[in-house]
């Protein structure tokens, strides 16, 4: 056990390192973007000293390393920056939108997950035949329609025919009660003080963009799924169980073991693309989430927003990565003995424990 | 001196959790020309390994490597080169072991492409067809690709590969334990004729007692590494002196419909136990 | 000792499957009869792609994606009463009922069998489930007690760990273990120590056979490798291109073979390099 816990804490020790150099890259590659800040906040016209002025004022007419240690610096202590145009500092920002984009990703990306095994689990029992044949055609389609057209095609159907969705603008309608501020985040806020009404709106506008990533992801996780299950339904370890006469669902659950270090890999990859994927999703819905503000922030070239959303995402995936890692090492028992530190007995030794 | 010696042969491994492994230890042996040495082991027990290092396909740790009189250790890079046109491996996996995209003429003449490279295309191609021919394939297979053959057929190919640049030392390393037992025999039986016809030394891997005592002038028994018997085969294999060896012996399942051994000794078994029960039973 | 005289345990009559293929369909076994009788282990042997490892999963029910048995049948006596049951047609519910309690099997290579994330002792309680057995201390002592009888020396701790904790022959051991715990009066081994290095093959093999004759059960094993046949079995069936080409008693068929494929295939096995052609005999003589 002391061995699993020191693994652990190495993972988190290399992952900090890895955050810092997350920090480094977004600060570096974002510093090298073309265009000028103070000219994007001041406009084309504006007088070459005023330009000179806000420069200084920004600290952007610092060398690049002094820059660099000033923001790893502030980093350090929570300090991601301002926003040159809204004055809100980032991480505030972040904090207050972060909640909005996983009330809807995390759902969607579940429901993804949940389809894809659904879809691709039934394509594989029923590997080349008409159903199988049916589930390439849909999903080959599926991956072929960009994620914004789903989006509106959802729009189309659920709020304007069917009228059974709320109108896709925000996360609330004008109608629901405000919660007392307390952390900055609507979401929160509404749990937090117990605005259930509130709150139940909220999920009650999620369930478009929840919708919309949940199948935009479902057609690449059930390929994924299909692929894999193919292959495990045809292994010898399948075949084994099956002869010992094992029940379809125990057969299955032994697939499913199979593939589910494939899956959680999926998992951690469409995690940090449905992030980089939300300004689209959050720009149909007008939803106040990372994605639409960080959509804003670049198109203003509003260096220290982008950077925030780079780390942003940055950080959603290493610490996937690190779960990612951490949890299939422990799910394995052959990777899990040799964290622990229990020497696999050599075969020479367990050739003893034969009796002939 | 003989025609192949190796000396105090050595090759260690580290293994993933940090441990050494000696794959190769300290292991000598000589063959005669024309002679043909069976290496047997089980799996781990170094005897690829061996086949790569006297061949120096592998860098050695230790120990040196004799062919006709060339010290294969001190050979430098492009020399080695120039001389393993006279000294050839023939793989386990047929498949594996030949390019899929390239027609058999081609596989086959890529070591006269290296060795040769002045040879006319015409030329080159006679002897393709000849040797191809030598190893009991047609000559009409040279527009194919391995996929179209047997797997009995790939090996053949891989030996007319091996054999096209008219070596006088050549490796096999089970070159028939993934084919079928009526494949097998008869690709042994083109390997000893080539041998006799061509004057060969053969290096033989293998672990199947049987290829080796139909094959093999002389065995060597190699276990996790080591070097436990050798000598000429009909008396390892008849009078095994090494504990290994008789243990190995012994293991083979023989056909010989007469006898049924095993199944003798264990219905006496049975017998026996079910009479001590039914002992037991009335003594209670 | 003669088997001829049990009764018929297993019927295989006239059985035709194959797989669907790019261009249509494949016939993999054409035909197929055999029987297997009580107290009987008969040997299935052929090369690769002579239709053995077919006919045995036609028999199970276990043919891979694409796979059809399109013809005949095959009766299977049960233990619990006098009632047969065509494995052919009694449909995939009941045929998962057989196996395990009535019909074992022993697969080739025990570390591709075994599953490798869970305990040794979860996958003998999924097989008791699967069957609607509990899975309680006493059950538990009971596939202790049968690791043992395979041989293996530490029970206890082996059932409380995971196949790649074991060597090739211990783990084939718990594979046999598994195959032979609900007490089927029949196991089917397919080519249960191919993956074995040759010290531990006999070994396992003795304590196949030896698990076999003292419990009373029959055995269908299926193997490339007529030694094993000729130091185990008490009759042989010899396949060839998805056909049998000779059956009979192990000790007349190996000493006085009638087809000339046979006969090659013994000369091959002893060592011998036949005077035809192997490939020839193989692709010409049916």
């Amino acid at each position: 056990m002391r061995g699993i816990a020191r693994y652990v804490v190495q993972r988190i020790v290399v992952g900090w390192f890895l955050f810092l150099g997350l920090l480094t890259l977004s600060f570096s590659l974002v510093s090298m973007l073309p265009g000028s800040p103070a000219k994007a906040i001041l406009g084309e016209y504006a007088a070459p000293d005023d330009v000179a002025a806000l420069n200084v004022k920004l600290g952007l007419d610092k060398p690049f390393l002094e820059r660099y240690l000033d923001y790893i610096g502030g980093a350090m202590k929570g300090d991601f920056g301002k926003s040159y145009f809204t004055g809100n500092p980032v991480l505030q920002s972040l904090l207050e939108r972060v909640p909005n984009t996983l009330v809807y990703l995390a759902p969607g990306l579940i429901l993804a997950t949940v389809l894809g095994i659904l879809f691709g689990s039934v394509a594989a029992y029923r590997y080349r035949r008409p159903a199988d044949r049916a589930f390439t055609v849909g999903s080959s389609v599926l991956l072929a329609v960009p994620e914004f057209i789903l989006a509106l095609l959802l729009i189309v159907l659920c709020f304007s025919g069917l009228g059974i969705a709320p109108a896709p603008v925000g996360m609330t309608s004008s109608a629901d009660a405000q919660p007392p501020d307390r952390t900055g985040s609507l979401v929160l806020d509404a749990l937090l003080g117990g605005y259930w009404g509130t709150f139940d709106s909220i999920l009650g506008h999620a369930v478009l963009p929840m919708i919309t990533v949940g199948v935009f992801f479902a057609a690449p996780v059930s390929k994924i799924v299909r692929t894999g299950m193919v292959q495990a339904l045809a292994s010898p370890q399948i075949e084994f169980a099956r002869a010992c006469g094992l029940r379809p669902f125990q057969v299955f659950r032994y697939a499913m073991a199979e593939i589910r270090g494939t899956v959680m890999t999926y998992f951690v990859i469409m995690l940090a693309s449905a992030i980089s994927g939300a300004a689209i999703v959050e720009s149909v819905f007008s939803w106040p989430g990372v994605g639409g503000w960080s959509l804003t922030g670049v198109l203003a070239n509003d260096i220290p927003v982008i950077q925030g959303f780079v780390v942003i995402m940055g950080t959603a995936s290493l610490l996937g990565y690190i779960v990612l890692d951490v949890t299939t090492t422990l799910l394995d028992p052959r990777t899990r003995g040799q964290v622990s530190g229990k020497r696999r007995p050599s075969p020479r030794v367990l050739a003893k424990g034969l009796t002939k | 001196m003989a025609f192949i010696e190796a000396y105090d042969l050595v090759k260690r491994y580290i293994r993933p959790d940090g441990q050494e492994l000696v794959a190769v230890d300290h292991v000598g042996f000589a063959i005669e020309r024309g002679d043909s040495l069976g290496v047997i082991g089980e799996s781990g027990s170094g005897k690829s390994t061996l086949a790569r290092l006297v061949l120096r396909l592998i860098e050695p740790d230790g120990g040196s490597v004799s062919i006709d009189g060339v010290d294969v250790r001190g050979l430098r890079k492009g020399d080695l080169r120039r001389r393993r046109s006279g000294w050839q491996i023939v793989f386990q996996e047929p498949f594996a072991s030949l390019n899929p995209r390239m027609r058999i003429e081609d596989i086959v003449a890529e070591p006269l492409v290296v060795h040769e490279p002045r040879l006319p295309a015409k030329e080159r191609r006679d002897r393709v067809v000849a040797i191809l021919e030598e190893v009991g394939l047609s000559g009409d297979l040279i527009e194919r690709r391995p996929g179209h053959l047997s797997g009995g057929q790939q090996q053949r190919v891989g030996i007319a590969r091996a054999l096209i640049t008219d070596p006088s030392f050549v490796v096999l390393d089970e070159p028939t334990a993934s084919l079928d037992m009526t494949i097998r025999a008869s690709v042994l039986r083109t390997l000893e004729r080539l041998r006799r016809d061509r004057g060969l030394t053969y290096l033989f891997i293998s672990h199947d007692i049987t290829t080796v005592e139909s094959m093999c002038t002389h065995v060597a028994v190699m276990r996790h590494g080591q070097l436990v018997e050798d000598g000429a085969a009909c008396d390892v294999l008849s009078s095994p002196q090494a504990p290994y060896t008789k243990e190995l012996l012994s293991a083979r399942l023989l056909v010989d419909p007469g006898e049924n051994r095993a199944r003798r000794e264990l219905e006496d078994l049975v017998a026996a136990e079910q009479q001590s029960k039914e002992a037991a039973g009335c003594a209670e | 000792m003669s088997t001829s005289a049990n009764p018929v345990l297993l019927d295989v009559a006239k059985v035709t499957a194959g797989f669907e293929v790019r261009s249509g369909w494949s016939e993999a076994l054409h035909e197929v009869s055999f029987t297997v009788r009580k107290r009987e282990i008969v040997g299935l042997v052929g090369e690769s792609g002579s239709g053995k490892s077919t006919a045995v999963r036609s028999v199970l029910g276990l043919l891979a994606a694409g796979g059809r048995v399109t013809g005949g049948s095959a009766t299977l006596s049960c233990v619990d009463g006098p009632n047969q049951v065509d494995l052919m047609t009694c449909g995939p519910r009941r045929l998962r009922q057989i196996r395990g309690p009535q019909i074992g099997f022993v697969a080739q290579n025990p570390f591709s069998a075994l599953n490798p994330v869970i305990r040794i002792r979860k996958q003998f309680a999924a097989i008791f489930k699967a069957h609607g057995l509990k899975f309680g201390a006493a059950e538990r002592e009971r596939c202790v007690g049968m690791l043992a009888a395979t041989g293996i020396r530490d029970p206890e701790r082996v059932i409380d760990g995971y196949a790649f904790e074991l060597s090739g022959g211990m783990a084939q051991r718990v594979v046999i273990a598994m195959a032979m715990v609900l007490e089927p009066s029949l196991v089917i081994a397919d080519e249960p120590t191919t993956a074995l290095d040759l010290t531990v093959q006999r070994q396992v093999l003795d304590v196949f056979a030896e698990l076999t004759m003292a419990n009373d059960r029959s055995a269908l094993i299926v193997t490339h490798d007529l030694a094993v046949v000729a130091n185990y079995c008490d009759r042989v069936i010899v396949m060839l291109d998805g056909r049998v080409v000779e059956e009979g008693d192990v000790t007349q068929v190996l000493t006085a073979p009638r087809h000339t494929y046979t006969q090659h295939l013994l000369a091959s096995a002893r060592g011998r390099t036949p005077d035809t052609n192997g490939e020839a005999v193989r692709h010409g003589v049916h």
